[in-house]
């Protein structure tokens, strides 16, 4: 009941009208209005009143004039009530009040008290119009009231000239201070427009950066709190419509377990402490990154805070937290490490095939998609007993194995051994749960991913231009040359150099590479370790200190031309044949010897004319070795020899492409 | 600077060894005195004027956070420095190990970096 009462009271004097608390210049409007309704009220009633009186009184005119400005106030009051500005009942209301203080000094009044009422006109003009039409009316009435009790005759009683003086001093007092008072006024609410101005261009900057700011901010307050002005996207990231007033921790709930929740709090506590040095809160920060949990449900993401102490104006310490969006980051970071794992696989992979024949490793591909094909079909055929499945898919996977092994694929290898043993462990095991199979599907799955990846890269190998491999190819085979000769040369003694006279481009392509990089090593060998004289022997029979290997690969239609021939001393026949005596080669009886028959013998299996042997040469098993590698390729050799001036071996071996072509046509 | 008195306790010999080399590689002239569970730690700690203290977390008997609140719960040991030896994944033990007064806390594996960086902060305290 009271509070309707106070509310139409409020109502009656603030003429219904709104005011934001918040805004200082609104509260002064809210003041002016008060102030004016409460003139119009009691003037008005007063006005009433005196009308009333002089109506009693029987002066007619004096009552219609009252009366008249009482309506006045009248109008001004519904006027401010309504949406016409106030200035306009701010007249209604300040000239009629004019208009009476005059009458009350024309009047005189008890002792010529009714000057007193126009002291008051000033600060109320002033106030309610503003200065310049205040200050202009004020001045008005102070010229009436000077006028008035200064000029004997002129009001309705006579004015003693001590007492005029007195009352135009003192109104004039007030008029100046209601003007200086105004003017500080005025000057303050410039400043303070000013002022706030800049607060407010300096408080829309800081909400446009918190409003598009990509991380979460909000304050916390001691009890862990969040604070009104967070960051819509700490809202977003939390996935909470509305952040205020929510307890951090509690957040957590479903993220922590209850010991992890007492150590972040704690932690909080620690961060407002401000008695640990940052470095160290930094490193201890349990919140640095971690799976975040909507307690209402919804994706899980992982998160990542950091925390920092705020000075409060009430002396609170609060803490300023920062939450970023890791989920995305991490997930690349786990894609990166992924790729680079398979990388890596694959690089280990590129290297062991590149030492497989491909032809041979298509074979052992087709195998392997075999015996996957058939332990599939095991494992799909639930009329196969689990075991019994066990036993089949262990004897595939180690059939796939043992291939791996021979072509010396480790890292296949190793994996397939891995799941071997599972698998072994399985067999012994009589009851097989579903969840075993199905981890041996997976661990299969991981098998036909790196089948995958050993058939992108003999695709990659494939599309090399030839070309460019080939002539790899052979770089490599006269590297691997020079590095025997070297070797040879070192470990006798001797100086030797490798030239190639001739080398016929993709020739490699077309000839058994293992086979002829096989012969070439020996016959290199050979020619440092039989050929090729000392140093000081070559000098003094007039040749260069170092000797010469020269090597031409050239083709005809369908064979490779290898020659091989060195500058060192050449075969000596007599001491081929003493040797092919001694070792039971030949008998004295034979009679006599073709060069070319003894040549013959140089390639049996035990024959070596080296005085001894060591790693490099010598065992005998060199020339042998030539031999039967010749005789796998269909090929074939011819020795030419001057002696003191040099070997020069020929080979002749037919060219692939012809086996190709047969193969194709079979 | 006289010599520190270092009270290195853990349960496992090994770990005392490395923590002592560790120091010992440093060049601070230091005695040490060892202690394999809280409760001989007690002892030891009553009986000798330690300078600092290497705690490990996890030990039988007596854990290292128990041996903390015993040993801060005697007003002469307020402000003897503790530093609490804990294993990587333990954010969480640390900041129990703090708030229970650890002075400082080391993540394993120790090392002679880290070692100086926090013996560093003991002498500006």
């Amino acid at each position: 009941m009271t509070s309707r009462k106070t509310n139409l009271f409020v109502n009656l004097i603030t003429s219904g009208k709104e005011f934001d608390p918040r805004d200082p210049s609104a509260m002064d409007g809210r003041i002016r209005y008060i102030m004016l309704n409460t003139l119009i009220i009691l003037g008005g009633s007063l006005l009433f009143l005196f009308g009333y009186q002089s109506l009693q009184a029987g002066a007619g005119i004096q009552a219609a004039f009252d009366i008249a400005m009482g309506l006045t106030t009248l109008v001004g009051f519904f006027l401010l009530r309504s949406s016409a500005p106030f200035i306009i009942s701010g007249f209604l209301t300040v000239v009629p009040y004019m208009f009476l203080c005059g009458f009350l000094t024309f009047g005189g009044g008890v002792q010529g008290s009714g000057v007193l009422w126009a002291f008051s006109f000033p600060i109320i003009a002033v106030f309610v119009l503003g200065m310049q039409w205040g200050s202009m009316l004020a001045g008005l009435l102070g010229v009436f009231l000077g006028v008035t009790v200064l000029l004997p005759g002129l009001a309705q009683m006579d004015f003693q000239t001590g007492f005029a003086l007195r009352a135009i001093g003192v109104y004039l007092l007030i008029f100046a201070s209601t003007i200086v008072y105004e003017r500080t006024k005025m000057n303050k609410d410039i400043q303070l427009a000013a002022l706030n101005r800049r607060l407010q261009v300096e408080r829309d900057e800081i909400t446009a950066m918190k409003d598009n700011l990509k991380d979460g901010i909000f304050l916390i307050n001691e009890e862990y709190q969040i604070q009104p002005n967070y960051s819509p996207s700490a809202a977003r990231i939390l996935d909470v419509p509305d952040l205020s007033g929510m307890s951090l921790p509690g957040l957590l709930t479903s993220s922590l377990k209850d010991k992890e929740l007492q150590s972040v709090q704690d932690y909080f506590d620690m961060v407002r402490q401000r008695s640990f040095d940052e470095e160290m809160l930094l490193d201890i920060n349990p919140l640095h990154e971690f799976t975040y949990q909507p307690t209402h449900g919804g994706e899980p993401r992982i998160l990542a805070c950091s925390f920092a102490p705020v000075d409060r104006e009430d002396g609170q310490v609060q803490i300023l937290c920062l939450i970023k969006d890791q989920t995305r980051e991490v997930e690349l970071t786990r894609q990166l490490s992924e790729e680079e794992a398979k990388r890596q696989e694959e690089m280990q992979s590129l290297f062991e095939v590149i030492h497989v024949d491909p032809r041979v490793f298509d074979d052992f591909i087709q195998d392997t998609d075999y015996e996957l094909e058939q332990i599939n079909q095991i494992l799909k055929d639930s009329r196969t007993q689990t075991q019994a499945a066990m036993v089949q898919t262990f004897q595939g996977v180690h059939a796939i194995k043992s291939n791996a092994v021979i072509l010396g694929l480790q890292n296949f290898g190793q994996k397939l051994h891995t799941i071997e043993q599972d698998i072994a462990n399985l067999r012994e095991n009589p009851d097989i749960t579903f969840q075993d199979t199905l981890r041996v599907t997976l661990q299969l799955e991981d098998i036909y991913r790196s089948l995958d990846v050993f058939k992108t890269l003999i695709g990659k190998i494939r599309s090399f231009k030839s070309g460019e491999i080939h002539l790899q190819g052979e770089h490599v085979l006269i590297k691997t040359l020079e590095k025997v000769a070297e070797k040879a040369a070192s470990a006798q003694g001797k100086q030797v150099r490798l030239e190639i006279d001739a080398l016929e481009p993709h020739i490699l392509e077309d000839l058994p590479r293992r086979e002829l990089k096989e012969i070439l090593v020996q016959l290199v060998r050979n020619a440092v370790y039989h050929g090729i004289e000392p140093p000081d022997q070559r000098s003094s029979s007039g040749k260069p200190g170092q000797g010469t290997i020269r090597l031409s690969i050239t083709r005809t239609d369908d064979h490779g031309i290898i020659t091989l021939e060195d500058d060192g001393r050449g075969l000596n026949l007599e001491s081929i044949r003493q040797k092919a005596l001694s070792l039971g080669l030949l008998r004295d009886s034979d009679g006599p010897h073709t060069p070319s028959s003894l040549f013959k013998l140089l390639f049996s299996p035990g024959f070596s004319t080296a005085g001894q042997a060591d790693l490099h040469a010598g065992r005998g098993v060199g020339l042998s070795l030539v031999r039967d590698r010749l005789k796998s390729v269909q090929g074939r050799v011819k020795i030419q020899q001057e002696e003191h001036r040099g070997t020069r071996f020929c080979l002749h071996i037919p060219l692939l492409v012809q086996e190709q072509t047969r193969e194709d046509t079979a | 600077m006289g010599a520190k008195t270092v009270l290195v306790v853990d349960d496992s010999r090994i770990m005392r060894n490395i923590v002592k080399n560790t120091f010992l590689s440093m060049n601070i002239p230091c005695e040490f005195i060892e202690a394999s569970t809280g409760k001989e730690a007690l002892v030891r700690l009553d009986n000798n004027a330690i300078d600092l203290v290497l705690l490990d977390w996890n030990m039988p008997e007596l854990s290292g956070l128990d041996f903390l609140k015993q040993a801060r719960s005697n007003p002469l040991h307020k402000d003897l420095p503790i530093i609490m030896i804990t294993s990587e994944a333990a954010r969480y033990n640390v900041i129990e190990a703090l708030k229970n007064g650890a002075t400082d806390y080391i993540i394993k594996p120790v090392n002679e970096k880290t070692f100086q960086q926090k013996l560093a902060k003991l002498h500006l305290k």
